[in-house]
């Protein structure tokens, strides 16, 4: 069937829009679902259409075009879609294109947009249930802590805020690698909470 | 063999049956969009190996399934008889599957996910799916370590199964529900638990033979155990409100239906041609003649094995009901001929 909106693209999703309290079923192609501005907006899977991911990856770049682009989003911007996985190479935009996974380091690579996706897609972005009963954890994503910068005048401040990715829990290549990322950048302070968790990390260990 | 679907308490009561998936990635491996055949091969081999180990100890003997057939017959016949969840099944020509002999456990290897293990169960027993589920689970985690993150659980290329990697359901059979017109209500209610209900079989209406699927929607956020006590309670609420619309019918109603149940019995039994949606509606009656005491349900009426097997790939692979040259509504008639039990008058 056709898009309710531009009647000229296959519908792929079924929205109810609420106007004025009233509610109304459309069907529509991908772009005009993307352009619906609609807050109150339930969105089914056409049966026959495919790309559900698409439709999943769609909602969430409905919010980012509601956005207001600031020359430092722009900067965050460019670094999103030059990320790619180190294993198995899919990009962000691969990712926002299938709205699937190419490997289970892609949850690490992708990490800093995950909470929100997850919370989108499962309402909720914590893992409440089984473990594996004879392997553990093969993945570890740590806890994005944006660092607080106060060094919005600076220059180098177009790259926009610097993010540690490492926690307690990583390994202690992970923490070095960060080290040197954080000492390259001058990132001073985010260079000393890595070094106090490298050291704290050594000190468990009983290594020098 | 009798498959699980064949059971007595598939043709009993509002609940047919019920169906525990588990999706499961192996560390070390890309996705299977990612993977390339070798890999994928080697995955299936490995899969295979562990399930051969644990047989014994699981008490669960499976039988390699070949799905390489070019036509997708036998493919569409697995999906039409639940022994494979349509959604799981990609394009690899590395695809596996083990079997059960009465089709109640099977495991997809190198579908869209790595593993997807799934037991099916007649009747309203899904703890018992799901404990069966989780066997077969650490029986392959013993082997095999699965791709999990603390945070976000077991790791899946589709977001939409990450978490538990668990999808739970029940198929219902709701005639009543949706000649009120209920069924888009409750729809929209169990929208807000997470939860979904929807036409099982495709065809021309939203939800031939009058049966659905329940299902969750979500996988992360809470527990396998949260999970299944959810459905298990919204499957009560539906199956009761399905019950007390039907004792309400008033005494007029019920005549009519009398006639139209025994109508569709006579057109089952003696028509020559019958089309895939008008056989569900009459099967759905004929159903209903039970619940509504018309006529007597011992062993006999085995409905729901019928709207399974009269599916058109089903009939063609399953039962050697193919002539050349046969069109699949006469296929279909006689099939249903044969086996429709006889009724006395």
């Amino acid at each position: 069937m056709l898009c309710d909106r531009c009647h000229e693209n296959e519908a792929v999703v079924s929205i109810v829009e609420i106007t004025d309290g009233k509610e109304q079923t459309l069907n529509l192609c991908r772009e005009c679902a993307a352009k619906s501005a609609s807050k109150g907006i339930t969105v089914m899977h056409l049966p026959g259409s495919s790309f559900l991911g698409d439709i999943l990856a769609g909602m969430l770049g409905l919010d980012a075009a509601e956005e207001e682009k600031e020359p430092v989003d722009r900067g965050e911007d460019l670094k999103k879609n030059n990320i790619v996985c180190p294993t198995c190479g899919r990009t962000y935009d691969e990712f926002m294109k299938y709205g699937t996974f190419g490997c289970p380091d892609c949850y690490k690579t992708f990490s800093f947009l995950l909470d929100g996706y997850m919370k989108k897609v499962q309402e909720s972005s914590q893992h409440a249930g089984k473990h594996p009963r004879f392997s553990g954890e093969t993945v570890h994503i740590p806890d994005i802590e944006l660092a607080d910068s106060g060094k919005g005048d600076k220059s180098s401040g177009q790259e926009g805020p610097i993010a540690i990715t490492v926690d307690r829990d990583s390994s202690i290549e992970e923490l070095k690698a960060a080290l040197k990322r954080a000492v390259d950048r001058e990132e001073y302070e985010d260079a000393a909470r890595i070094r106090d968790m490298i050291r704290a990390c050594e000190g468990e260990t009983g290594n020098a | 063999m009798h498959k699980w679907y064949e059971d007595r308490e598939c043709s009993e009561g509002v609940v047919i049956g019920g169906q525990v998936c588990l999706v499961r990635n192996i560390s070390g491996y890309s996705f299977e969009s990612r993977m390339d055949p070798q890999d994928q091969e080697e995955l299936r081999e490995k899969v295979f190996e562990a399930v051969r180990e644990e047989e014994s100890r699981l008490g669960l003997y499976f039988e390699e399934r070949d799905l390489s057939d070019l036509s997708g017959c036998s493919r569409t016949s697995l999906i039409g008889r639940l022994a494979i969840p349509p959604l799981m099944l990609g394009t690899s020509e590395k695809v596996g599957l083990l079997l059960t002999p009465d089709e109640a456990v099977s495991i997809l290897v190198n579908g869209t996910e790595h593993i997807c293990i799934q037991v099916s169960c007649p009747g309203k027993h899904i703890s018992q799916a799901y404990e069966t589920a989780q066997r077969v689970d650490d029986a392959l985690n013993a082997h095999l370590a699965y791709a999990f993150s603390d945070r976000y659980g077991y790791l899946t290329a589709s977001p939409l199964y990450t978490g538990t990697g668990l999808m739970a359901s029940y198929l219902l059979h709701l005639p009543y529900l949706e000649r009120s017109s209920l069924t888009g209500t409750y729809s929209k209610e169990l929208a807000r638990f997470g939860f979904t209900l929807r036409g099982h079989f495709h065809g021309s209406s939203s939800a031939p033979g009058q049966i659905y699927r329940i299902k969750n929607s979500r996988t992360l956020g809470m527990s396998e155990i949260e999970l299944i006590a959810s459905l298990e309670r919204l499957t009560d609420q539906i199956s009761s409100s399905e019950e007390k619309t039907r004792s309400e019918r008033d005494k007029d109603q019920e005549e009519i239906e009398t006639d139209q149940t025994y109508r569709a019995y006579g057109l089952l039994k003696y028509a020559r041609e019958l089309d895939f949606d008008e056989t569900l509606e009459y099967l759905s009656y004929v159903r209903s003649g039970c619940q509504n005491h018309i006529w007597d349900c011992s062993g006999d009426m085995d409905i729901f094995s019928l709207m399974i097997g009269m599916q058109d790939a089903v009939l063609i692979s399953g039962h050697g009901e193919e002539e050349e040259g046969e069109k699949a509504d006469v296929r279909r008639a006689r099939y249903i001929r044969r086996l429709l039990p006889g009724l006395e008058a």
